[in-house]
């Protein structure tokens, strides 16, 4: 099956087809149906035909026979065929046969000898048949037949001329011709042939409305039929279809002559031809109308659709910078709502994403998107990183505030990159400070490794960015780094409509109180971590011992250690708890 | 009802008054069938005498209710048969036949001159107002003759003894210009002759 790649095209070759099949039904079954109802009813045509023919014939008859009996019984006519003489009962005949219309008449004696005759020249003798004709005519008072004369068929009557007992026997007659086969066309509205039906050879015309050329192609027609069967026939004369009935002539003696009714399909089924135009013009309408109206439909649905995908494909690639034509009363004006709906929600979510992202750390921000906001604290096992810049204020006094600007955010992008390259977390910013998270708001696989791994690689990108200050004239910073291990509470802290994600309690302290370290330069460290921090990690660092020491807020003295690079880089084993001091 | 009269007279004489010199013949006339034929007419032609005329003999041939009553009127040679008209329209009485051809013109009551036949034959006689109308006159020429009745008899009285040619007609004889013939030799006692007429059957607008 052909694949469609447009909904529309589906939809028009779907209409297009049913429609077009529904008419090829309509119209194969009308004109089959056409076809055999001009086929009955030229059937019926011709039977009806073959019958209104012999009326026809017999009407014709009858008419001149009543006038021949009138004729028969003028006594004029009676006193001069009385009187035998000849040319007279010739005259008479003519004169008489003349106003009935007759072809041809004659008049008989009651021996059976032709007395007088109209046809030139006269006849020499009575015509066989017309000895039967008479004698039937004694017995019945009238005898009619079809009856060959030299050759040609008549249809002839024979009535006795009374005076009061018949005296002679008149005969009149009318000649089988294209005349009367013409006339009876008119009234049949069929094609009439007569024609001798010979045992041997093909049937002879003696007379028809056709045309002469009609009439040979008939002849050969009928030449390869069986015997008249007394049933419609169908023919082709001349690649035109008729249909045509053979019947016998009643009344024939000598050789049986039969008529031929027929009729032409083409010309019956003309007022179907029209009908079928029509049908055609219609359905071609149809047609058309149908495929507009597939079109019309396929583009209301698609057209929005379309729309709606190329609408999704930008919703796709971030672009939420638009919105779908809603006037639509229908399930696509509802489906565009939906989307423009959907859409605005995205965007919104999408800007407080970006924004929440800059707020607060991007973990904090996914946590907060992905569990929302839970005015809630739970408690866990944080590395808290506290960093402080030293003597920073110095600096600031001989700097413009652009300067210090521009230094301030090159130090905390340094170290934001560092922290976060290590998965911690900053939690906020205080001053030229930074306090940084590591196992909040998510657990990581060994947070205090990390942590110290995030501060030796704060303070080596602090070296580099005071081998720039120098190259620019400046003075080096310094860096005091604070880290410790312990278990705090976590959690969004501050009211419904603003609030901040952070971690307090003793291990938060501890952790900046070893920052504050730093500033000792007995230790000559710029990192101090607590032993839980040393202890916790997975990860081995090159530490120094820097004994216990006695932190606000706890009551056990902390041991603390200077951190000052990684075992793994180095490549030798420190002694985690070396002796110091 | 007259003609079973004038039947039942004429039987009355032909019984009551046989001649002495003479002898008389009675004819029984059937068609093939064996059925008696009304209507026919017998007549006896001597061979030996010479054939007689009748000479101022009337007879009578009427009209009535548009008929010809009878409808077989046997006649001598040379008898005059007036048509006398009973009936209140006018008729015409023509025939074409070659024993005798007349035509009266239409005529009221006895206007019409009477018409000899003098010639032996049959005549066809109708009206050329009434075709229905016909009969016959049988033209003999000889004074014996009778019509058979109902009963298809009749008797030929006072023959004189002699040779006959009994000849018997009737209207639907096959030819009926060709009489049935059978000789017959008349002695001193009364004989008997039958005849058997092949006959067409009667048509539908013949009389009767």
């Amino acid at each position: 099956m052909f694949r469609f790649k447009s909904f529309q095209g589906r939809l028009v070759f779907f209409f297009l087809g049913l429609v077009s099949l529904i008419q090829v039904i309509v119209f194969v079954t009308v004109d089959a149906t056409n076809l055999t109802h001009a086929r009955e009813q030229i059937e019926t045509a011709l039977d009806l035909g073959a019958k209104n023919f012999r009326r026809l014939i017999e009407a014709r008859t009858e008419q001149l026979s009543e006038s021949v009996r009138i004729l028969a019984g003028d006594f004029a006519f009676k006193t001069a065929i009385a009187s035998g003489d000849v040319p007279t009962v010739r005259s008479v005949l003519e004169n008489h046969g003349a106003r009935v219309g007759a072809d041809i008449m004659m008049l008989v004696s009651n021996e059976q000898v032709l007395i007088a005759d109209t046809p030139e020249p006269h006849l020499d003798a009575l015509p066989g048949p017309m000895q039967v004709l008479i004698r039937v005519a004694e017995q019945r008072d009238r005898a009619r037949a079809i009856i060959d004369i030299r050759g040609e068929p008549y249809r002839v009557l024979v009535l006795p001329v009374l005076a009061p007992v018949p005296i002679a026997w008149i005969a009149a007659g009318f000649k089988i011709d294209d005349r009367l086969a013409g006339d009876l066309q008119q009234f049949t509205k069929l094609g009439v042939s007569f024609l001798h039906r010979r045992e041997q050879g093909a049937p002879r015309i003696i007379a028809s409305s056709l045309p002469m050329k009609r009439r040979g192609e008939l002849t050969q027609a009928l030449a390869l039929l069986p015997p008249p069967t007394e049933k419609a026939t169908s023919i082709e004369l001349q690649s035109e279809e008729f249909l045509i009935l053979e019947s016998r002539l009643a009344g024939t003696s000598g050789a049986p002559i039969g008529v031929v009714l027929q009729r032409s399909l083409e010309e019956e089924m003309a007022p179907f031809r029209e009908l079928r135009n029509s049908v055609f013009a219609l359905s071609a309408g149809g047609l058309l109308l149908s495929l507009f109206g597939a079109i019309f439909i396929g583009r209301s649905v698609t057209r929005p659709v379309r729309a709606l995908a190329l609408a999704a494909r930008r919703v796709e690639k971030g672009d939420y910078n638009l919105k779908l034509d809603t006037n639509r009363q229908d399930e696509l004006g509802e489906l565009a709502v939906a989307f423009n709906n959907m859409v605005k929600g995205l965007a919104e979510r999408d800007q407080v994403r970006s924004v929440l992202g800059k707020v607060v750390s991007r973990a904090v921000a996914e946590d907060l998107m992905a569990h929302g906001i839970e005015l809630r604290g739970e408690e866990r096992v944080v590395t808290v990183l506290f960093a402080d810049l030293r003597n920073f204020t110095g600096f600031c006094e001989q700097r413009t505030p652009q300067e210090v600007v521009t230094v301030l955010n090159t130090y905390f992008t340094l170290m934001g990159d560092a922290i976060e390259a290590n998965g911690g977390v900053i939690d906020k910013y205080l001053g030229d400070g930074i306090m940084a998270l590591f196992g909040a708001p998510v657990a990581g696989e060994d947070d205090a490794g990390r942590a110290l791994s995030a501060a030796l690689a704060m303070s080596l990108a602090l070296d580099g960015m005071n081998a720039e200050l120098a190259s620019r004239g400046l003075p080096p910073l310094e860096i005091g780094i604070g880290i410790n291990t312990d278990v705090v509470v976590a959690g969004n802290m501050g009211s419904s409509s603003r609030l901040n994600y952070t971690v307090i309690g003793d291990g938060v302290n501890v952790a900046s109180r070893l920052e504050g370290l730093t500033k000792n330069p007995a230790y000559r460290t710029r990192i101090i971590a607590s032993e839980a921090t040393i202890r916790a990690s997975n990860r081995k660092f090159v530490t120094r011992a820097l004994g216990n020491v006695s932190v606000k807020g706890k009551s056990a003295p902390v041991a603390v250690h200077a951190v000052s690079g990684s075992a793994e880089a180095q490549g030798e084993s420190v002694d985690r708890v070396s002796s110091g001091m | 009802m007259d003609k079973i009269l004038r039947l039942v007279i004429a039987c009355l004489i032909g019984v009551a008054a046989p001649a002495l010199d003479a002898a008389g013949l009675t004819v029984s006339v059937t068609d093939s069938a064996g059925k008696p034929v009304a209507d026919a007419v017998v007549y006896a032609v001597s061979e030996t005498g010479a054939p007689a005329q009748a000479r101022g003999t009337i007879a009578v041939l009427d009209q009535i209710d548009k008929e010809f009553v009878p409808f077989v009127l046997p006649v001598q040679v040379g008898t005059q048969v007036r048509f006398p008209n009973q009936d209140n329209i006018r008729h015409n009485v023509y025939s074409f036949s070659p024993a005798k051809t007349f035509s009266l013109e239409l005529y009221k009551g006895t206007a019409a001159p009477p018409v000899t036949f003098d010639k032996a034959g049959v005549v066809v006689m109708g009206c050329n107002i009434h075709d229905k109308m016909l009969a016959y006159i049988l033209v003999a020429d000889t004074p014996h003759f009778a019509k058979t009745g109902p009963a298809g008899t009749l008797a030929l009285k006072d023959l004189a003894q002699g040779q006959y040619e009994v000849r018997a007609w009737h209207p639907r004889l096959i030819d009926m210009s060709q009489p049935v013939l059978q000789k017959l030799t008349v002695g001193a006692a009364d004989g008997k002759i039958a005849f058997t007429l092949a006959l067409k059957p009667e048509r539908k607008h013949s009389h009767k």
